[in-house]
C-alpha cells in the first residue's frame, strides 16, 4: 500500500511537471516609477454635456472614432477628437448607475 | 475605460501633469495617489498597488456605433483634435490592441486583425475570440467558454457558428441568436487599443497572438 502522503504533491509542482505557467513565476518585472513633471495637476472633468445619438447633426462625423461602453444596458459613446490633449484625456462621468471615467 | 470606485470609494480623476515613459500619469483628487493609465494601476501614493478595473469598450466610427446602438448618449464638447478617424489606422503596424490572459499581457497586431476578422485564440488557457471589422475598425474580445464547454467559432453569413454546437451567434453582441445556446451571452474581455511601442515598454514579456 502507497503512503498516504504521495497523495499530497504541491500544486506548484504538478504545474511545474505538467509543464504548465505558475502565475507568480511568470509575473512580468515592473518599471521603476520615475515620472518627469511637466506641469501642474489639471482640473477635473466631473462636468459631462451630452447628446442624444438622434440629434447629433455634425458635432461627430460618421467617419470619426469614438469610444464605445455600455453600462448595465446604457450605451455612451465618447469622441476621440474631444478626448484628446491633457485638458481633456479623462472624463469623470455615470453610466448605467456606475462611476466610471473615460480615457484612453 | 475603467470603474472609478474604489474599496468603497468613489475617486475623481486629473490628468497629473506627469509623465511615465511617455504615457499618462492620472492622480485621483481624493487621496492625490499616482495612476499610470496604461497599467490602470496606482503606483504611488495611499492606494499603491490597487487595480481599477477596466470596463470592456470598443474604439470603431460613430457612424458603426450609432447604428448598434440608436439609443446611445454621446459626449459633446469641442473637439480638440481632427485626426481620429477612421484615417488614424492608415499604418496598421503602429498598433496593436492589448489584453490581460490568465498568466500575463498578449497583444495581437492590427495588421493581423484586418486580415483575420475572427480569431480563436488561446491565451495561455484563456480561450479568446477576438472579432474585427475593418469597416468600422471595432475589435471584440470574448471569453469563447460556456459553463466548461469551450467553443470554436466560424463564420456564418453576417453571424457566426460555434463548431460545437452549430448555433448561430451575433457577431457584435456575443449572443447566441439560434440553436442549442440560443439567449445565452458570451463574457465580454477587455482589450485595449494601444501604439505597439506603449504596449511594449510596458509590457515588456507580452506574448503576440499566433
Amino acid at each position: 500500500m502507497k503512503p498516504l502522503v504521495t497523495l499530497f504533491i504541491p500544486a506548484a509542482l504538478v504545474a511545474l511537471v505538467a509543464g504548465l505557467p505558475d502565475r507568480n513565476s511568470s509575473a512580468e518585472e515592473k518599471l521603476p516609477f520615475r515620472p518627469r513633471v511637466l506641469m501642474k495637476p489639471f482640473d477635473a472633468i466631473v462636468e459631462v454635456p451630452l447628446l442624444k445619438a438622434a440629434d447629433v447633426k455634425d458635432e461627430v462625423l460618421p467617419n470619426e472614432l469614438v469610444l464605445g461602453v455600455v453600462v448595465n444596458g446604457k450605451a455612451r459613446a465618447y469622441p476621440i477628437n474631444q478626448l484628446t490633449g491633457p485638458i481633456r484625456e479623462i472624463i469623470n462621468d455615470e453610466l448605467g448607475g456606475s462611476a466610471i471615467a473615460a480615457t484612453w | 475605460m475603467y470603474a472609478r470606485k474604489v474599496k468603497d470609494q468613489k475617486l475623481t480623476f486629473v490628468v497629473s501633469g506627469q509623465l511615465w515613459n511617455r504615457s499618462l500619469v492620472m492622480m485621483d483628487q481624493e487621496t492625490r495617489s499616482l495612476w499610470s493609465h496604461i497599467l490602470g494601476e496606482c503606483v504611488k501614493g495611499e492606494l499603491e498597488g490597487t487595480e481599477l478595473k477596466s470596463l470592456p469598450s470598443d474604439m470603431l466610427t460613430w457612424d458603426a456605433w450609432k447604428k448598434e446602438h440608436p439609443d446611445s448618449t454621446v459626449l459633446n464638447m469641442p473637439r480638440t483634435s481632427k485626426n481620429f478617424t477612421k484615417e488614424f489606422y492608415k499604418d496598421p503596424e503602429r498598433f496593436v490592441v492589448g489584453f490581460m490572459g490568465q498568466y500575463g499581457p498578449h497583444h495581437v497586431a492590427f495588421s493581423k486583425l484586418q486580415k483575420s476578422p475572427l480569431l480563436n485564440v488561446d491565451a495561455r488557457g484563456l480561450p479568446l475570440l477576438i472579432l474585427s471589422e475593418s469597416k468600422s475598425t471595432s475589435v471584440r474580445l470574448f471569453v469563447r467558454r460556456v459553463g466548461k464547454r469551450e467553443l470554436t467559432f466560424e463564420p456564418a453569413g453576417e453571424q457566426l457558428r460555434d463548431t460545437q454546437t452549430k448555433s448561430l451567434w451575433d457577431r457584435r453582441s456575443g449572443t447566441a441568436v439560434e440553436g442549442e445556446l440560443k439567449g445565452t451571452s458570451l463574457e465580454p474581455h477587455v482589450g485595449i487599443v494601444s501604439f505597439a511601442h506603449a504596449w511594449k515598454t510596458f509590457h515588456s514579456e507580452s506574448r503576440p497572438v499566433e
